[in-house]
């Protein structure tokens, strides 16, 4: 990967803006599912409601919000896995909308997207060592030979602090810590544009959390990669993002620069999931009733 | 909705485990080995000619020369049960493959499909459900006479069911994982998918489930042997020996109805037990 | 080794356990030497990682070990020790006089059946009329504020949320009056806001009624907000024990301190201060202390002998360096 030179993008949008091309670019974007209720009949189901928002490449991007808000499910549509019911959504050149049907989805969104999963253990073949999965990649997105192709691998672990020796390894043998290593090691092995993290380091231990998320933002500054980082934990955006959208029953309540979002909310709704988060001096209040 | 903040995903501790299938597995793959083996060296080990008659020595008890006795036109029953194993095995073996490998990519293609794909395979499972396995062999035989050929065929259809469900069920589970997924992601095709991906991790199932209807394969054409629909005398095989032998039973020589018919149910013993310690493997594994 | 309050009679007290796995020739250890103790009315947490034993304590304080393992040292609960109960006593044990509480309400409660059923069904079968447990069961409810308390008994599982059903599984919990209440990671399954409530309901629940309660979770904030004292665990080893009141301004064990300072800030960017390495299990340290390999302050002696827990100042830690830790200009100075 090329070294991109050091852009400061924590200055925000219209600041420098040699470099801050808009990668993303989403308008109007709402999804519907058709949920059967107990009753038996079936009722729309608004997961997305109406979402819009722009990542410039190099960008970092924080979604967050409770269980329901609609992150993940507006994650799994920027990555294709889901076909929004409207509006549209254009990254790197590739321009979708609720028309494009789901495979042509992925395939135009995959040249420029990966995704990162919260659970390390699932989202690698467990019968498969980490070498021959990266091989496995390579093998389908660069034109390398074979001996090239093992060079890469071994420059990809490095990328993500991992020596060459795990190549060999499977993933039984390896802690959740560096699997998730080599999970993004997999998704830059596509060379994206955009790395979705959905949850990527809720499931890693407190310790070793710091750890991965040193590591992304050290990756931020050496590749040409944005982020969209989907997460329940404020903290952590904190530490990843430079922007973020709070999303509350599918819809965005609150946007803006992440430290001053997290520092002065606006939005009622983020003020209580701040007031939520266990800090240093946080006591739990009970609801009036 | 999964779970948000899903607890710290504890490193799967690896303590030293044991291979896998254990002594008793292990035992049982040499002592069914030892069978095959024996079956496919048939000429080189057993003591008579499956066919050799003695009409001197007929219905003979266990002796020094012969080890089981004979039957009723004094051929010694140990030499048929060695060759006939070679038949009694190889039915089974061909109805296990063809009832595997068809349930296998009915199960994985209609989980991998979905939709109407999937809906139209469930209904050809049920109809394929509905009848019953020793039936449809007879049947079969009914239409294009006796022999192996025409049951074999028939169960390898009727058996197919049964393994596309069990398979299907773990399959849909794998699919649905991360690592499915991701390689959709990433670009590879659903054939790559799920040859190299699904399938492996879905094998042990499969593995137990072709173990498990090995036994009942060799039961429902030994059924068929002995129903004088199968195999065709002078033909060694040990479903037909059992009828050949009930004549024996009442001139009080029991040995040559007891030993191929002790004979099926230990191999059926030991493949069923082999096929759930595989099961119990793939469980450890997980 | 050595407590640091009087103990109350009743409650929790856990000394120098260890717990093995015979594997093979040899005894793996899983826990290598835990102490920690809870009065009646108090809360503790008990804060590890992965591999740290904390869910292994957790169920030996049930009277559960994995299959083949090997127990020393002395699991109390009341004043009667849990491992030499027999199979009845140890039945009516857990039935009575230890509730426990676990991450994802949903594995816990029959999803066939209604939660009427499921918080009657210990109160019926001790005699209680039908009528009279569920009007007991409505009161334990409002008690957990659970709006409209009378539906929800006629209600599945299923019908209610995840923060829903877990203060079902705590109102159902207390109702036995056990003596002590094992909460394992009861909210880490739960959004941040409804975290809030359960945790604020169960910490006055138990004050309430006098109970014990260990609250045993990975997040190091919730447990400095919602106990007495932290226990800190770590490889199967207790390494620090002090009153919540002082996590984040004194903490005297170089892991503690590290833990502290590997959650990100919600405030600031900072790039975060990490523990080199990875958690580890018991059965993978080495000799000395557990966590001299990953130690910004190991020195030799750490390596060779594994530290005793001892008093330092208002901690009881297991470290030979413990006052090096808040020393200014330390390697874990961390404020």
């Amino acid at each position: 990967m090329s070294p991109v030179p050091a852009t400061d993008g924590r200055d925000g949008p219209g600041s420098r803006a040699q470099n801050l091309e808009t990668l993303v670019d989403v308008e109007g974007v709402s999804k519907e599912f058709r949920v059967r209720g107990a009753d038996g009949r079936s009722t729309q189901f608004r997961a997305v409601d109406n979402v819009s928002f722009t990542v410039e490449r190099h960008g970092s991007l924080g979604i967050v919000g409770e269980s329901g808000s609609g992150k993940t499910t507006l994650a799994r549509i920027l990555v294709g896995l889901e076909q929004p019911t409207s509006g549209t959504l254009a990254v790197g050149g590739a321009t979708l909308d609720s028309r494009t049907p789901s495979r042509k989805a992925r395939k135009l969104l995959g040249r420029s997207v990966q995704m990162v999963y919260q659970d390390p253990y699932s989202s690698l073949d467990p019968l498969q060592t980490i070498g021959a999965g990266l091989d496995e990649i390579l093998r389908l997105r660069s034109d390398a030979d074979p001996k090239r192709r093992k060079e890469r691998a071994g420059e990809l672990l490095e990328q993500v602090g991992m020596g060459a020796s795990h190549l060999t390894s499977r993933p039984s043998q390896m802690s959740g810590g560096q699997l998730q290593r080599v999970a993004i090691a997999r998704a830059l092995a596509c060379t994206p544009r955009l790395l979705v993290l959905d949850e990527a380091v809720s499931a890693l231990d407190v310790s070793v959390q710091g750890q991965a998320l040193n590591l992304l933002s050290d990756l931020r500054e050496t590749l040409d990669v944005a982020y969209v980082f989907v997460s329940h934990d404020l903290a952590v955006v904190q530490q990843v993002s430079d922007h973020i959208i709070v999303m509350h029953h599918g819809q965005i309540v609150e946007r803006g620069r992440t430290d001053h979002v997290l520092n002065q909310p606006k939005d009622e709704y983020t003020k209580t999931l701040l007031a939520a988060v266990p800090t240093a001096g946080w006591k739990p209040r009970t609801s009036s009733n | 909705m999964s779970s948000l903040a899903a607890r710290p995903t504890a490193r799967r501790l690896r303590f030293p485990k044991n291979g896998g299938l254990g002594w008793s597995g292990t035992a049982l793959v040499m002592v069914l080995g030892l069978v095959v083996l024996v079956a496919i060296l048939a000429p080189l080990v057993s003591p008579y000619s499956p066919t050799a008659t003695d009409v001197l020595n007929v219905s003979e008890g266990p002796s020094p020369s012969h080890l089981l006795g004979t039957d009723t036109l004094g051929r010694d029953i140990l030499s048929r049960l060695i060759y006939g194993a070679r038949l009694s095995l190889l039915g089974p073996l061909i109805v296990v493959v063809l009832s595997t490998i068809g349930g296998t990519a009915l199960s994985v293609s209609s989980v991998w499909i979905g939709g109407w794909y999937s809906v139209l395979v469930g209904r050809v499972l049920d109809l394929l459900f509905s009848v019953p396995s020793l039936l449809v062999a007879i049947l079969a035989v009914a239409f294009f006479g006796a022999g192996l050929t025409a049951p074999v065929i028939a169960l390898s259809l009727a058996y197919t069911p049964y393994a596309a469900r069990i398979i299907q069920s773990v399959a849909a589970r794998e699919r649905n994982l991360p690592y499915i997924e991701s390689g959709e992601l990433i670009g590879f095709s659903g054939w790559s998918i799920c040859l190299k991906h699904l399938i492996p991790n879905v094998m042990s199932m499969i593995r137990s489930q072709a173990t498990i209807s090995f036994g009942s394969a060799l039961l429902d054409l030994a059924a068929v042997s002995f129903l004088g629909l199968g195999v065709q005398p002078p033909t060694a095989e040990w479903g037909l020996m059992v009828s050949e032998g009930e004549p024996a039973l009442l001139d009080g020589q029991p040995s040559a109805a007891l030993s191929p018919t002790l004979t099926i149910l230990a191999v059926v013993i030991m493949v069923n037990l082999l096929g759930d310690r595989f099961d119990k493997r793939s469980r450890r594994l997980r | 080794m050595t407590t640091e309050l009087a103990t109350k009679p009743g409650g929790l007290r856990i000394r120098d356990l260890e717990v093995g796995l015979r594997r093979g020739g040899n005894t793996q250890p899983i826990l290598a030497g835990v102490n920690l103790e809870v009065n009646p009315g108090e809360a503790v947490g008990l804060v590890g990682e992965s591999g740290s034993g904390k869910s292994t304590t957790a169920r030996a304080v049930l009277g559960l070990f994995p299959e083949r393992s090997v127990v020393s040292g002395g699991v109390e609960v009341g004043g009667r020790s849990v491992l030499d109960l027999e199979r009845r006593a140890l039945q009516e044990f857990r039935s009575h006089e230890v509730g426990m509480i676990y991450q994802n309400p949903r594995a816990r409660v029959n999803p066939l059946r209604k939660v009427g059923d499921f918080m009657t069904e210990a109160m019926i079968d001790s005699g209680v009329s039908r009528a009279a447990a569920r009007q007991r069961a409505t009161g334990l409810l409002q008690a957990v504020a659970v709006p409209d308390a009378a539906r929800r008994l006629d209600q599945y599982p299923g019908d209610l949320s995840g923060g829903l059903l877990q203060r079902v599984v705590i109102a159902t919990v207390m109702a036995s009056g056990p003596r002590l209440v094992l909460a394992d990671e009861p909210t880490s399954a739960l959004d941040v806001t409804t975290q809030e409530e359960v945790v604020a309901i169960l910490g006055k629940a138990c004050q309430e009624r006098d109970m014990a309660l260990l609250f045993i979770t990975h997040d190091l904030d919730l447990a400095a907000a919602v106990t007495d004292k932290v226990v800190v665990i770590y490889a199967g080893r207790v390494v620090e024990n002090l009153p919540s009141r002082l996590l984040h301004a004194h903490p005297r064990h170089p892991y503690t301190v590290g833990l502290l300072r590997s959650r990100p800030s919600l405030t600031t960017r900072e790039r975060i201060r990490t523990i080199p390495g990875t958690p580890i299990a018991a059965y993978e340290a080495g000799p000395g202390c557990v966590f001299a390999p990953r130690c910004p302050l190991a020195t030799d002696i750490c390596l060779q002998i594994a530290p005793e827990l001892r008093r330092v100042g208002d901690s009881v830690v297991a470290c030979h360096n413990a006052e090096e830790v808040d020393r200014p200009n330390s390697p874990t100075e961390h404020r």
